[in-house]
């Protein structure tokens, strides 16, 4: 499609990807081009879902967030990046999808719109994980670099949302960090809390490589990802050590640090302490680490959820009056005024 | 973004600078539930040691910011307050100062802060600035005149040096003042040093001057020091400089504000002028309003020792003066600064804000009181005992006019005093040149001891607060990190060789082989340098240095013995 045939112009608040992601760069014709003009001239948005533990709902909060965002008039266009287990289609309700991720990352399909299935919402489509090999979660360099590229330049949606597996391999993380978005859905439970925090360490870690090679600090940040504590004073340690070198590169290396948003999703709170979560998190986030969090909200535990999975249907459409629908619906408000976006005024 | 471990106080309680006592207990609590020990927020973000310790830091920050004396202490320690005089001072209109104002205020801010704490310590600040308000009036009239000369002289000397942050300023005073320390004017000066230091001192700060300047005397007079004579005018200078911010401060504070401006403005030109004796003279001459204040200086200055001691209670606590004054002198410090604390606290924070208002009211009060504290206080007061008083009192007037003022008194000592306030009145001229030499020759030595007393007595103040802050033990810079330093350090950090050897993964066996120099036992210097970069980064200390220091003592002995 059109984003192929000429490269969709990176928007400027375009998230700082991977280094070396590539050739996008070159149009910044985009959004003033004759295509651009056809659609409204509006940033195209990456929402990242993770929070490293399994089971804590972020692909029902990946999928009710879709649903709530191309209601609220926005073309939406969700990927099951869970690349070895993928269910973001039965989470809406798809029946097995015809075309996959994996189609696109392994066979011939060299455009995106070629795998993207309808789901029966106005403006959400799906690309549903890969899900037919049993290889499929283990993403080559080369297919990554692809996919990542080419997620950066859909010019297609709106808002890119992309559901993350659990764990904390580079895969996951290169897909969290090229977020606008990086959403954290963690339950208030230790478990949890305890594998958020390693996510977004070790995410922060990962960008830090990333920018490594800018900063010199390769070192600082190996030996940081190999030591146990893994960084806790590290992150600290490695903008210090730079500042030593140069304190300017320290402010820049601090701002894109400072830059990445990570947002809290405190999913299944089933007190009013539980909803508390969220912001002590960022408060204790804050004081450990220096760097800004954002508490989203939380979503209450609502056993209408549970039974809309059952139903294989979002709840946000079984059931849109139910305490977690409502709670889906202020973060998926939150994040378009974030964006500059009023719920009201996004209409298309 | 820094780690906790080097946010201040109220970064850690999440608190501005400005919350009050209840908001900072409320965000402790509302910190403590966040990170206790079961806090599922907390869970794995950190060490349980981190958590601890961070929860350890908040306790102590809540300690410190809802304690008045600890909290403007620590405000200074960490710029804050200097920001605030600073604001307040460009509100007051010290901007006319203008670009001196700024560093002036700082300066002005820090010594007003040490001086305070130093008060506090010494219980007699109160009965001190009764006495020093009582004398500043009588003095006022005289010293306005002397003033700025006074304040030039050395008693600031002291606090100086722990307003580092200030010493641009003091240097700047400090050349004005080397003028008038110097020489005999001291004594004599004991007003127009002080006058001179004052008017330096309120030239190129207002109010927050005032106390400031007494440091930079001290400081200045140290640096000049070069004779006895220098630390006896210093001695006198603080005296004076206190006297001078309390007249100011107690007449009005608007007045404050005015003279300050003038002998900030003054201060620079005179500075220069002033030499030793002469610049006493001339000081008075210039006089000031706060040079009221300043003339009484000088005749303290004799006095010194005890007068200080009684102005510094008097600066502050009206209330307490009375009784503080008598005790007041060196033993009273611990027990004065209880008492006074709590007011001296409220009055450096006035000083230091509101400036020439807060001041002002004490004063009238004080004045009768202070008066009796002198005459009470011997004019003779030893060496030593006077020194810790005056350099009480010093220290309480820089942080508070009043306080300073009462420190004029206390030097200058009954007979001093009784003759500057008196000279202050007919002549700034005539009253300086008698005291100065009356006062020379005995308070050179008196002025001395005044000095290291005030020293000893910014040191048990700053030990104090120190104490109060859980800290590590005090390590020269150039220590030699041997097993016993090693084994303090440790110990003050209320760690067990156990404890240790738990986090740093080093066996106890090793732990204890290096605290006790087995140097025989210990590892060859490959392992031993790990050894040592854990165990001094556990302790907080600098892995390089305190390995190359071990290490070094390691390589020597060994082939010394011979074995």
């Amino acid at each position: 499609m059109r984003a192929f045939v000429k490269p969709a112009p990176l928007p400027p608040s375009a998230p700082a990807s991977l280094a070396g992601t590539s050739p996008r760069a070159g149009n910044d014709v985009s959004s003033s081009g004759p295509e651009g003009l056809a659609r409204r001239s509006r940033a195209r948005r990456i929402i990242a879902v993770g929070g490293g533990k399994g089971g804590i709902g972020k692909s029902m909060v990946s999928a009710n967030l879709g649903v709530a965002l191309a209601q609220a008039g926005q073309k939406v266009l969700l990927v099951d990046a869970d690349l070895g287990g993928a269910n973001l289609h039965t989470c809406l309700g798809v029946g097995p999808p015809e075309a996959t991720l994996s189609d696109f990352l392994r066979r011939g399909k060299a455009h995106l719109e070629e795998v993207m299935v309808a789901t029966g919402v106005p403006g959400l489509s799906l690309i549903a994980g890969a899900q037919d090999s049993l290889d499929a979660a283990n993403l080559k360099y080369a297919q990554k670099q692809k996919l990542l590229r080419t997620l950066l330049s859909q010019t297609t949606a709106d808002y890119l949302i992309l559901d993350l597996g659990a764990g904390t391999s580079f895969n996951t993380l290169d897909f969290f960090l090229i977020a606008d978005h990086g959403l954290l859905v963690v339950l208030p439970e230790p478990t949890s809390v305890e594998n958020a925090y390693r996510f977004v360490k070790a995410a922060f870690f990962r960008k830090l490589q990333q920018t490594e090679a800018r900063y010199g600090i390769q070192d600082m940040v190996e030996g940081a990802l190999s030591t146990r504590e893994g960084g806790l004073r590290t992150l600290h340690d490695i903008v210090a050590q730079v500042r030593r070198k140069a304190p300017s590169d320290a402010e820049r290396l601090e701002r894109e640090l400072a830059a990445f948003h990570v947002r809290l999703v405190v999913n299944q709170a089933r007190t009013d302490a539980d909803e508390k979560v969220g912001a002590a998190m960022v408060s204790a986030w804050k004081k450990f680490f220096g760097i800004d969090m954002d508490d989203l909200g939380a979503l209450r535990h609502d056993d209408e959820a549970w039974r809309a999975v059952r139903k294989r249907k979002p709840v946000l459409l079984e059931r849109p009056d139910s305490p977690v629908s409502q709670g889906l619906q202020r973060i998926a408000a939150r994040i378009l005024t974030l964006d500059g976006l009023s719920p009201e005024s996004a209409i298309p | 973004m820094k780690p906790f471990a080097q946010q201040t106080y109220y970064e850690l309680l999440e608190v501005p600078p400005t919350a009050t006592d209840a908001e900072i207990r409320a965000a402790h609590q509302r910190l403590m539930e966040l990170y206790s020990p079961d806090s599922i927020a907390v869970y794995a973000l950190g060490d349980p040691d981190q958590v601890a310790a961070l929860r350890e830091r908040m306790n102590e920050a809540m300690e410190m910011l809802t304690d008045a004396d600890l909290r403007v202490e620590y405000d200074r320690s960490i710029g804050l307050s200097t920001e605030r005089l600073a604001k307040a001072a460009a509100t007051a209109e010290v901007v006319e100062a203008a670009d001196k104002v700024d560093s002036a205020a700082r300066v002005a801010e820090a010594l007003a802060t040490a001086a305070a704490a130093l008060a506090k310590a010494a219980g007699a600040v109160d009965a001190e600035r009764l006495e020093a308000e009582s004398r500043l009036k009588a003095a006022a009239s005289v010293n306005d005149n002397e003033g700025e000369a006074p304040r030039a002289s050395g008693p600031p000397g002291k606090s100086e040096e722990r307003m580092r942050g200030e010493e641009s300023k003091r240097q700047e005073s400090s050349g004005k003042d080397a003028p008038g320390v110097p020489s005999e004017p001291v004594t004599v000066g004991g007003v127009a040093v002080v006058e001179a230091f004052r008017a330096s001192f309120t030239r190129s700060l207002s109010f927050v001057y005032v106390p400031a300047n007494p440091l930079r005397g001290q400081g200045r007079g140290a640096a000049e020091a070069p004779a006895p004579a220098m630390d006896a005018k210093s001695s006198g200078a603080v005296e004076a400089e206190a006297s001078i911010p309390p007249a100011a401060g107690s007449p009005a504070s608007p007045d404050r504000v005015e003279d300050l401006k003038a002998p900030v403005a003054s201060a620079a030109t005179e500075a220069p002028a002033p030499q030793p004796a002469t610049d006493t003279r001339t000081v008075a001459t210039t006089p000031v309003p706060e040079v009221g204040a300043m003339p009484a200086a000088p005749a303290a200055a004799t006095p010194a020792p005890e007068a200080s001691a009684t102005p510094v209670a008097a600066t502050h606590a009206p209330d307490t003066s009375a009784t503080s004054a008598a005790p007041e002198a060196a033993t009273p410090v611990p027990e004065a600064g209880a008492v006074t604390q709590a007011p001296e606290a409220s009055a450096a924070p006035q000083a230091a804000e509101a400036g020439a208002v807060a001041p002002s009211p004490e004063p009238a009060s004080e004045p009768a009181a202070v008066t009796t504290a002198q005459g009470e206080s011997e004019p003779n007061p030893a060496p030593g005992a006077q020194a810790l008083d005056s350099s009480t009192t010093a220290l309480a007037r820089t942080p508070a006019t009043g306080a300073s003022r009462a420190a004029v008194r206390p030097l200058t000592s009954r007979p001093i005093d009784s003759r500057p306030p008196q000279n202050g009145p007919t002549g700034p001229g005539t009253v300086k040149g008698p005291t100065v030499r009356k006062l020379g020759d005995a308070q050179v030595l008196a002025q001395d001891s005044a000095i290291a007393t005030a020293e000893s007595a910014l040191a048990q103040v700053a030990a104090k607060v120190r104490e109060a802050r859980p800290r590590g033990v005090d390590i020269p810079a150039d220590a030699e990190f041997n097993g016993e330093l090693l084994r303090r350090v440790r110990e003050a950090r209320g760690l067990t060789i156990q404890q240790l050897a738990d986090r740093t993964r080093i066996s106890v066996r090793h732990l204890e082989n290096v605290e006790a120099d087995r140097y025989t036992a210990l590892p060859t210097t490959v392992y031993l340098r790990g050894i040592l970069m854990n165990l001094a980064r556990e302790l907080g200390l600098d892995p390089l240095r305190v390995s190359k220091s071990y290490l070094a003592l390691f390589s020597e002995k060994p082939a010394r013995s011979g074995r």
